[in-house]
């Protein structure tokens, strides 16, 4: 933290990250199919639709008016007119903010930033819902019960397309600039207690850390987990009847059990169950997984983090690997029960359970 | 017991000599590309086929001299002028020799040019499109059989008549022939931008035939040698009375000198007519010019231009080796071959070392030029191409071999059976002065029993072979089209980054293109009527077309208006004494039909475009002449026949083709 220059330096450094969404598509829609050597990309910018070829837009309406999806004109999409005004109107706030140079002023240029990020997001979201549902009823192609809505974030089978749907580098951009303006309303409010922190304060968890630093730590998280979101690490959903487990290599059936863990690097491993879940953890010694989640018996399919659920060991529950042990997120459900635990008393219980057994 | 030990002599069975991992070296998996593009004449078919190499797999069939109906060349209103001649429209020829473009002595992937053998012409085809892009006629000559041998920065195509003729051609005895018939050999110049052709000018030599001829390259660049056979001078049973002499005669020509004659004067303007046919790119259209004057050179007005050297028998090639320093006769009947010495015939000339003249050309002395003899090689000899590596490999058609042998040593190293009577062979970049050494394709003029039989006629038998050892390895057999005469191939990396996906039609320039399916419209124009009608998955505008009548000329103007790789859209209509257009994406053919009955007709899209590409069709209603039916056209609506409207949209489809 020491090492960061000024709030002003980083605001400018904010401004010119912001500024790059003019250079860089913000998104990217690629549509695979066999007959497509090297797919068809579409980049969505803050002011243009462009893709693989000046022809990318013909040929994507040529092959989507089968299925009765509307053309894309970027002409009428307004948002592509307005967006840049939006760009310049907050690089020009910006600008004011580095005069101003207070705190709050950082603090709302970067919380009105992501405001925006978000609703641009929400609006892009709601045109791929409108381009997936709102279909002619008179296509050649028609599927009873089937809608084309790209995804808006990973990868989805649109008939004979895989469509991937991401974060180009100007979103990427967008979202630094976001951090660097936040990490400069930090400098200003924080400036001596955060220049005491180390960098690797950055990476370590926060266990059993000092009062003072508390507040700060939280803030670090926080940033923390804007980074993780923007590098992509992300829980996934569990396929049941087609995601293994890693422990015992069953197949992962029943919704109302299972758990997964994402490492820090982003890679997922899935569970059948709760008590496959922990003694893997201690066979693999780590503690820096990015998400720790276990599926809720009162909310079958759902992933929760660990900390947030409460669990329950009792005959009823035929867990998978025979622990007889459920997850719920609403602990009201199982209150009065003996065999209650919360995640940190519930991983003592096991691994006494399996050392006991393993000798 | 001697039939049996003949028998089992007998070579048909290649396994024996097909040895190790050759499978493997001719196998491209499957998504992989071969390393090569070899460009085989097509013979007889006209035309030109594209294979890759190892693995002898086809993929295009690039028509040239000859209509094809597949994809409406020379159907086409567009293509038809492409044929054109001075004898008509030709829509025929025997393509025969295979020259690519060249800078500083290498292939530079850009063009390839051909030769009309029949009708005397040469075509270039452009290595971006592999369409055939220009064609001009050779004036006064018979035969274009020796040509289009380039030199080594594509100044010139050089050819030489294979008849000579009576010039200008008049009604004479064809036993005057000593006395009335002549031989042109001719000059083509290209232009080093655009690969344009002009005649450049033309030598009246003695009424020889000319055969095969090579460039000079590195030290000989400048010169050409042609070789020629009949000096008897014979007209009729040649097999005979063409062969009587020991030795036919070389033609050496330094074009360096030709040019300093043409620019001092010394020339005469014939008038002639021959036609030239150039394809532009941008509106798709063969533009069709008649030319009437020649340059004329003759050898006696301008001297050093010719020399003559004895060549054995009847030769064939005259192959330039890498260095540029030796020469190759191949003379068919002759059981030696001669390897001459560029710089001894050029100390000859100097020293006036000559055996006679003929017709005022003198002859060098055959010892003086010669560098040695390769005894008894095989027999036969047609062609040699060369590796790089100081070797030459000659093709002998009568004993059905390629014999590779040191130019250096003039030392036999190794000979290989062929399946069956070898006509050319071809090396990657072997006529350059850097020949690939890797493979050899020999091009096989008898066939017999080397594929699954299929009547009386069959494809041809080419054979390659890995040469990149001490001795030659057979890897496989592969059929080809036609007769290829010749053959060169190109590494896949200076052609392949070239090809064109499709014409952007933004740049289509075509006066009939119709640029947006809403102006789509049909116009009558007395008893002609052109469609303006585009082609888009997966519907042709307009489908429905009224008010044609029976002896109206009907031309359909088709716009593909895909921009995307490998969407061609096609247009059939039944009953056209004509064939189908192939579109091309962002290009307009014209397709001209002229209705003979009273009917509806349906029209549709050929090529398989979509899955929807059966309802790609349309309906043309012809009603009687005189009737009072409406000009109406439209798509999935009521029909319209604003003439209006339609106008206004050509004006502004002629602005934005400008654009």
């Amino acid at each position: 933290m020491r090492i960061l220059p000024s709030s002003r330096i980083l605001m400018i450094l904010a401004l010119l990250s912001l500024g790059a969404v003019f250079f860089f598509p913000l998104w990217q829609i690629l549509l695979d199919a066999a007959q497509f050597p090297g797919g068809l990309q579409l980049h969505i910018w803050v002011n243009k639709i462009s893709g693989t070829d000046k022809y990318i837009l013909q040929n994507i309406n040529i092959l989507n008016h089968y299925i009765g999806m509307k053309s894309i004109h970027p002409d009428s999409i307004p948002e592509l007119k307005y967006f840049p005004f939006i760009i310049y109107g907050l690089l020009a706030l910006g600008l004011v903010v580095v005069v101003i140079d207070k705190a709050w002023a950082y603090l709302s240029w970067s919380v009105l930033i992501s405001l925006l990020g978000i609703l641009g997001i929400y609006d892009f979201y709601l045109w791929l819902y409108d381009y997936g549902h709102n279909l002619d009823p008179t296509a050649p192609i028609k599927i009873e019960g089937m809608t084309y809505q790209p995804p808006l974030f990973g990868a989805k089978d649109l008939l004979n397309f895989y469509v991937q749907s991401y974060p180009h580098w100007g979103a990427a951009f967008l979202g630094l600039a976001v951090i660097i303006a936040f990490l400069a309303y930090l400098k200003k409010i924080h400036k001596p207690k955060i220049d005491q922190l180390e960098p690797a304060d950055l990476v370590t968890k926060a266990t059993g850390q000092s009062k003072q630093k508390k507040v700060n730590n939280i803030l670090i998280q926080v940033i923390a987990g804007l980074l993780l979101v923007g590098c992509g690490i992300n829980p996934e959903p569990i396929v049941f009847g087609k995601d293994h487990c890693v422990y015992c290599k069953m197949s992962i059936a029943d919704p109302k059990y299972g758990a997964e863990l994402v490492t820090a690097k982003g890679k997922v491993f899935k569970f059948d169950a709760l008590e496959c879940m922990v003694p893997y953890m201690q066979q693999q010694d780590k503690s820096d997984y990015a998400y720790v989640l276990g599926i809720a018996y009162d909310d079958p399919g759902i992933l929760h983090p660990v900390g947030s659920m409460h669990f329950i060991i009792a005959e009823k529950y035929n867990s998978p690997m025979g622990a007889n042990l459920a997850g719920f997120k609403n602990v009201q459900l199982i209150a009065n029960n003996p065999n209650l635990f919360d995640w940190e008393s519930l991983k003592s219980h096991l691994s006494s359970r399996i050392s006991q057994q393993q000798p | 017991m001697a039939i049996l030990m003949l028998a089992s002599c007998s070579n048909r069975d290649t396994r024996q000599i097909v040895h190790g991992d050759a499978a493997e070296q001719v196998y491209v998996p499957p998504g992989e590309y071969d390393e090569f593009y070899a460009f085989l004449s097509g013979g007889y078919s006209g035309q030109v086929t594209v294979y890759g190499i190892p693995s002898g797999r086809m993929f295009k069939e690039i028509p040239v001299f000859s209509q094809y109906p597949e994809n409406g060349y020379g159907y086409s209103e567009e293509t038809k002028p492409m044929f054109n001649t001075s004898y008509g429209f030709v829509p025929w020829d025997d393509s025969h020799h295979i020259e690519l473009s060249q800078q500083n002595g290498e292939f530079d992937g850009r063009w390839l040019f051909v030769n009309g053998n029949n009708t005397p012409r040469i075509a270039r085809v452009d290595l971006t499109t592999f369409e055939t892009v220009e064609i001009l006629e050779i004036p006064d000559v018979a035969g274009l059989h020796c040509a289009p041998f380039i030199t080594e920065n594509s100044e010139y195509l050089v050819s030489g008549t294979r008849f000579s003729v009576p010039i200008p051609q008049k009604d004479v005895p064809i036993e005057s022939f000593k006395e009335n018939f002549k031989g042109l050999i001719n000059y083509v110049s290209v232009d080093p931008e655009h690969g344009h052709m002009e005649l450049a000018f033309q030598i009246e030599m003695p009424g020889f035939n000319y055969d095969l001829a090579r460039n000079g390259k590195g030290p000989s660049h400048g010169w050409s040698f042609l070789t020629s056979y009949n000096s008897e001078q014979a007209h009729t049973l040649l097999e005979v009375n063409a062969s009587q002499m020991d030795k036919d005669l070389m033609a050496i020509i330094n074009w360096k000198k030709a040019e300093e004659c043409l620019a001092a004067g010394k020339f005469t303007e014939r008038t002639t007519s021959y036609y030239h046919n150039l394809h532009d790119e941008a509106s798709g259209i063969v533009k069709s010019t008649e030319l009437t004057t020649t340059k004329i050179l003759d050898p006696k007005e301008c001297p050093d231009l010719v020399y003559f050297i004895p060549v054995p028998k009847s030769p064939h090639g005259a192959d330039v080796d890498p260095t540029g320093e030796y020469l190759v006769g191949n003379g068919k009947l002759s059981a030696d071959m001669s390897v001459y010495s560029f710089s001894k015939m050029m100390k000859a000339i100097e020293e006036k070392n000559f055996d006679g003249e003929f017709d005022g050309i003198p002859i060098i002395s055959y010892e003086a030029g010669l560098h040695g003899i390769v005894q008894k090689p095989g027999l036969g000899p047609l062609h040699t191409e060369f590796d790089g590596r100081g070797n030459a490999y000659t093709t002998f058609f009568i004993s059905s071999e390629v014999v590779k042998w040191n130019v250096e040593t003039k030392e036999i190293l190794d000979r290989h059976p062929v399946y069956y009577s070898p006509g050319h062979l071809t090396i990657p970049g072997g006529e350059t002065r850097k020949p690939n050494g890797k493979y050899l394709l020999a091009m096989n003029k008898i066939t017999k029993d080397r594929f699954l039989p299929t009547g009386p006629e069959m494809m041809h038998s080419a054979q390659l072979f890995d040469i990149s050892g001490d001795k030659m390895k057979m890897l496989l057999d592969f059929p080809t089209k036609s007769e290829p005469h010749y053959a060169q191939i190109i590494a896949a990396d200076m052609v392949m980054p070239n090809s064109k996906k499709f014409y952007p039609i933004e740049e289509n320039t075509h006066p009939h293109v119709t640029l947006g399916e809403g102006n789509s419209r049909v116009e009558r124009d007395g008893d002609e009527v052109h469609v303006y009608m585009t082609a888009m998955r997966s519907h042709l505008a307009p489908d429905n077309i009224e008010g044609l009548k029976v002896g109206d000329k009907v031309f359909f103007h088709v716009t593909n208006m895909e921009q995307d790789w490998d969407m061609p859209h096609g247009f059939a209509m039944q009953g056209a004494r004509n064939a189908e257009l192939l579109v091309m994406p962002g290009q307009t053919r014209t397709l001209l039909w002229e209705p003979q009955k009273v009917s509806v007709f349906a029209f549709y899209c050929t090529d398989f475009c979509s899955a929807l590409h059966q309802e790609m069709s349309g309906y043309a209603r012809v009603s009687a002449q005189g009737s009072d039916v409406p000009l109406k056209w439209g798509l999935n609506e009521e029909l319209r026949e604003s003439q209006q409207a339609a106008n206004a949209f050509y004006d502004q489809a002629k602005t934005n083709a400008g654009k």
